[in-house]
């Protein structure tokens, strides 16, 4: 572990309070514990703590949490001992029946679909700034895109309209699908 | 729905003390270990080379800096690793911190079962909490109960380890080289014991170790330890019982006239 360059106190009480909730939420979303949640939470920011990246804005910094968030909820979904451990997937509560329905529906989905609804739905990004989170070509989150939306639907059995047309640019507006009981 | 889930303050200031306590850490300056490492060697039932004596010891196990007149625990990057043995004192140079040098020590072949070495290691450190291993090349086992009997015998338990394993670093335990039954019983048993033994740590030879050490602050360090195996050389000056060793690589043809220990260690360690 290197020793070196540390950010100080000052970046670091940025990051926690401006994206602390960001990360937390993400966390929560891909690893679907809120135990889980909690170690990728602070996995992140020790990592952030001794990366040396240089941010050159508040959406680098943005951006470098969410794939460190993404990153390190793999590891720990994909170790051995995640793999050994009975599944700890919890009954998160929700507010609204709908909400959970819509939870369950998703983190049913495959999981690099799961990520791009993450973002796209839940942070407001458009696909092309998914395309560079994810390191991928933007044809390639619309395509997954879809596929995620239609999928969606067969989960919900409801009006979840997977042709939306999916703006490549501007922010995505929240969407929900309607579940049929 | 995702607007429910927030980071609450509890796990926050939780959060807060890990970076504060890893900054601390990782701020202090790094001692640096005594030239000298003082590590005690284990008896191997074979001769270890020529003019080397095995010298009873005491009863007791001594594998740490702390036990030395001068010696330091140092600690590079929160961890260290030592040599194990029991019997005899050897001086390991320190020329780099995290090298890995283990000298055949008191190991044993079980007859269709698995060849354990007596090369060992631990790692030590203040805050670690677990330490993951790997080898690509052969197996690793588990020396427990580092101790003797009064008559001097041997008190130890041996465990092949899965590989890869993750484990809990106890006082009384080391980690050693080992070879499956299977593995063990390919390999060419030479024209004697001495060469039959070596020709089972020479399997190690261009192996890799790696070592994932998880701290009690939730970080970790991972290592690569690229391994040769062979005769390293004994400083024809040590005295007494003490034998310190050179990172100087001896061959089967010094071997006969050139005093060595036979070992398992990092390649960094002779470059």
């Amino acid at each position: 572990m290197k020793s070196a360059n540390l950010r100080d106190e000052a970046f670091m009480e940025h990051a926690i309070s401006e994206y602390g909730d960001l990360v937390y939420r993400m966390a929560v979303l891909h690893t679907g514990s809120r135990e889980d949640a909690k170690d990728v939470f602070q996995e992140v920011f020790l990592n952030l703590l001794q990366t040396d990246t240089p941010f050159a804005s508040e959406e680098h910094l943005k951006a470098w949490l969410l794939r460190a968030v993404l990153h390190r909820s793999r590891d720990l979904l994909g170790s051995a001992y995640r793999r050994h451990r009975a599944d700890l997937r919890e009954d998160l509560p929700f507010s609204e029946p709908e909400d959970a329905e819509l939870w369950d529906a998703v983190q049913r989905l495959p999981q690099m679909y799961r990520d791009i609804i993450h973002l796209y739905y839940f942070e407001g990004y458009a696909t092309g700034e998914i395309a560079a989170l994810l390191g991928k070509k933007p044809a390639t989150v619309r395509t997954q895109m879809r596929r995620a939306r239609q999928a969606l639907k067969k989960l919900l059995g409801g009006t979840f309209d997977e042709t939306e047309p999916l703006p490549q640019d501007g922010r995505a507006v929240s969407c929900r699908g309607t579940a049929q009981k | 729905m995702a607007e429910q889930f927030h980071a609450e303050e509890p796990l926050k200031n939780e959060t807060r003390q890990k970076i504060a306590d890893a900054r601390l850490r990782l701020s202090q300056p790094k001692k640096r270990r005594p030239r000298w490492q003082p590590v005690v060697a284990c008896a191997c039932a074979l001769a270890l080379a020529v003019g080397l004596s095995v010298i009873p010891r005491p009863q007791g196990v001594s594998t740490s800096a702390s036990e030395t007149s001068n010696s330091q625990n140092t600690l590079l990057d929160g961890f260290l690793l030592t040599a194990y043995a029991a019997d005899e004192n050897i001086q390991v140079p320190d020329k780099a911190s995290h090298d890995l040098v283990t000298f055949e020590g008191n190991g044993i072949g079980v007859w269709n079962g698995p060849f354990y070495s007596g090369c060992l290691f631990q790692i030590e450190g203040p805050d670690i909490s677990t330490v993951t291993l790997s080898i690509d090349k052969g197996s690793l086992y588990l020396e427990h109960d580092l101790a003797r009997n009064p008559d001097g015998s041997d008190n130890s338990s041996k465990e092949l380890l899965q590989n890869p394993v993750t484990l809990s670093l106890q006082e009384d335990t080391a980690i050693g080289f080992a070879l499956d039954p299977e593995t063990y019983a390919s390999i060419p048993e030479g024209g004697d014991l001495k060469e039959g033994w070596h020709n089972c740590l020479d399997y190690f030879n261009g192996a890799t170790l790696t070592m994932a050490i998880t701290f009690t602050d939730g970080t970790t360090q991972t290592t690569e330890h690229h391994l040769k195996a062979g005769g390293l050389k004994v400083d024809e000056n040590s005295t007494g019982n003490e034998r310190v060793l050179l990172p100087v690589e001896v061959s089967k043809e010094e071997q006969t006239s050139t005093p060595y220990i036979y070992a398992i260690y990092d390649e960094d360690f002779v470059s």
